[in-house]
C-alpha cells in the first residue's frame, strides 16, 4: 500500500531548506501540502484546525531540518512530524474541552465528541444519510484517528502506540471498537434511507 | 461460534497475531460461515473506501502563515543567539517556578501525591543529581560523583538517558505541559544545530552551547516528570470518588 505521503523530492531542496532557503521550502511545502492537511483534516475536529496543524508542522519540520538524518526517505519522516502535530493537537483540545477524560476510548463524548457534533442528533445524521467520511467524523477522535493511521496511512499498531503513548492492545482494540462503530453508523444509516424510501412510495 | 472483529481485521491486514492458534481457527471457520466472510469483505471495502476518499486541499492563504511565522522564527532565533545564556537561564528558571508552584498548588488541595510520587521537584542548578546518576547505571554512586560536577556533555548524556528510561505513558502531558515540552524540545534542537557547527568556535562559545543544552534538558525532564506526578495525582483523587 502506498501512502499520498509517497512524493519523491530533490534532495538538494531538502539541504537548502534545511539551510533556510525560503524558496526551497516553498517548494517542500508545494509537494507535501495536500497530504499533510488530508491527515489533519482526517485526525483533527475541522478544518481551521487542521490548517493549524498545517502550518504548526511545516514551521517545526524546517526548524528541525538538521535532525533529518536521511535514514528513512524525508517523506517518512515529514508524515511523523504532521502526526505528532495533528496528535497533540487533538490532545490538548480534548484536554482543554474536557480537562481529562479517560482514554478508555469510550468516553469523548461518544460519537457527538467527533466533528461531526455540531448540534445534529444522532437520529438527524442519520436521517440525512450518512456516508463512510460522515460516519468516520462521528466516531470518538482517538478511534478516528487509529482507524485513519493504521487503515489508510499503514502504520503498524506498534508505531500507533508510540505516537499515543499507550500499549499495542490499546491501538488494536480501538480499532476494532471503531469498526464496529462504523458499522452500526453505516447500517442504521442504510436502513433509515430504505425507511425513507419506502414511506415516499 | 463467529470470529472476533479483532481477528477480522488481522486476518485482512495479514497481521501477526498474539493468538496464532486463535487465527488458524478463524481462518478454517471462514470457509464454512458466510456471515464472517461476509464480515470481513465488508471490513476490506470499508478500508478500500477510506483509501479512496479524496484529498483535502488546503487554503491558498496557508503557506503565508508559514512564511510569517518561519520570519517571526528567524528573528527569535536571533534574539536568543544574542540573549544567550540569560534567556536560557530565565526561561529555565521560569519552569522551575512554574512546576514548583504546581506542586504547591497540588499539595495545598490536599491531595495525596503517593510515596513515589512525592518527592520534591527537582529545581535546576541545586542539584538534580543524585537520583539521575544512580538510575544512569553508572558506577559511581550517587554520593561521590554529584551531577553539577561531572563535565557537561555527561550532564547532557544523562540527562537524556533520564529521558528515554521514562516510561512511555510520561509523554503523554496535559495541554500547557506539553506545549512547554514542546518549546523546550525545539530550544533544545537549536542548541543541537549551533553545536553541530561549532568546530570552527572557541572552546568558550562550545561550553556556552553545552550549558545551556544541560540546563534546557534539566527543564524538558522536569516538565515530564511533573506529567508523571499530575497523572499520578489525578488518578489518586479519581480513586477517591
Amino acid at each position: 500500500m502506498s501512502s499520498r505521503f509517497e512524493i519523491s523530492l530533490d534532495p538538494s531542496d531538502v539541504i537548502r531548506a534545511r539551510d533556510g532557503d525560503r524558496q526551497a521550502q516553498a517548494r517542500i511545502y508545494g509537494a507535501f501540502k495536500v497530504p499533510v492537511y488530508s491527515v489533519a483534516c482526517r485526525i483533527c475536529r475541522n478544518h481551521y484546525e487542521a490548517e493549524e496543524v498545517l502550518q504548526d508542522t511545516f514551521v517545526r519540520a524546517f526548524r528541525r531540518l538538521h535532525q533529518f538524518r536521511g535514514e528513512a526517505p524525508f517523506w517518512a519522516w515529514l508524515r511523523q512530524v504532521a502526526v505528532t502535530t495533528a496528535l497533540m493537537r487533538l490532545r490538548r483540545e480534548k484536554l482543554r474541552a474536557t480537562q481529562g477524560l479517560d482514554e478508555s476510548g469510550n468516553p469523548e463524548g461518544g460519537p457527538d465528541g467527533g466533528r461531526m457534533g455540531l448540534g445534529a442528533s444522532s437520529s438527524e445524521r442519520w436521517q440525512l444519510g450518512m456516508d463512510l467520511e460522515q460516519a468516520m467524523g462521528a466516531l470518538p477522535d482517538t478511534a478516528r484517528a487509529v482507524v485513519w493511521l493504521y487503515d489508510v496511512e499503514g502504520f503498524t499498531h506498534k508505531e500507533i502506540a508510540e505516537f499515543m503513548g499507550k500499549t499495542v492492545s490499546f491501538s488494536k482494540s480501538q480499532l476494532s471498537r471503531a469498526h464496529a462503530r462504523l458499522r452500526d453508523l453505516l447500517e442504521t444509516s442504510e436502513a433509515e434511507s430504505c425507511t425513507s424510501a419506502l414511506k415516499i412510495c | 461460534m463467529h470470529v472476533s472483529l479483532e481477528n477480522l481485521l488481522a486476518l485482512r491486514d495479514g497481521e501477526i497475531a498474539a493468538d496464532e492458534a486463535g487465527l488458524a481457527d478463524a481462518e478454517a471457520h471462514l470457509q464454512s460461515c458466510p456471515e464472517c466472510t461476509a464480515e470481513l469483505a465488508r471490513l476490506k471495502r470499508v478500508r478500500d473506501e477510506l483509501r479512496a476518499l479524496p484529498p483535502e486541499i488546503p487554503p491558498a492563504s496557508a503557506w503565508e502563515g508559514i512564511d510569517r511565522q518561519l520570519d517571526a522564527q528567524g528573528r527569535r532565533n536571533r534574539a536568543w543567539w544574542a540573549g544567550g545564556l540569560a534567556l536560557a537561564a530565565s526561561l529555565v528558571v521560569g519552569v522551575a517556578l512554574w512546576m514548583n508552584l504546581g506542586m504547591n498548588l497540588g499539595m495545598n488541595m490536599g491531595v495525596n501525591t503517593g510515596t513515589a510520587l512525592s518527592q520534591p521537584a527537582m529545581v535546576i542548578n541545586t542539584d538534580p543529581a543524585s537520583s539521575i546518576v544512580a538510575d544512569s547505571g553508572e558506577q559511581a554512586p550517587a554520593t561521590t560523583v554529584r551531577f553539577n560536577e561531572l563535565p557537561l556533555r555527561a550532564r547532557s548524556r544523562l540527562l537524556e538517558q533520564r529521558l528515554r528510561s521514562m516510561r512511555p505513558e510520561s509523554r503523554v502531558l496535559t495541554g500547557h505541559d506539553a506545549m512547554t515540552a514542546v518549546e523546550l524540545e525545539d530550544l533544545i534542537a537549536l542548541v543541537d544545530y549551533q553545536l553541530a557547527r561549532t568546530r570552527s568556535l572557541d572552546d568558550q562559545r562550545a561550553k556556552q552551547l553545552w550549558q545551556q543544552r544541560v540546563d534546557l534538558m534539566s527543564g524538558l525532564v522536569q516538565v515530564r516528570e511533573q506529567g508523571t506526578r499530575s497523572r499520578g495525582r489525578m488518578q489518586n483523587a479519581s480513586y477517591r470518588q
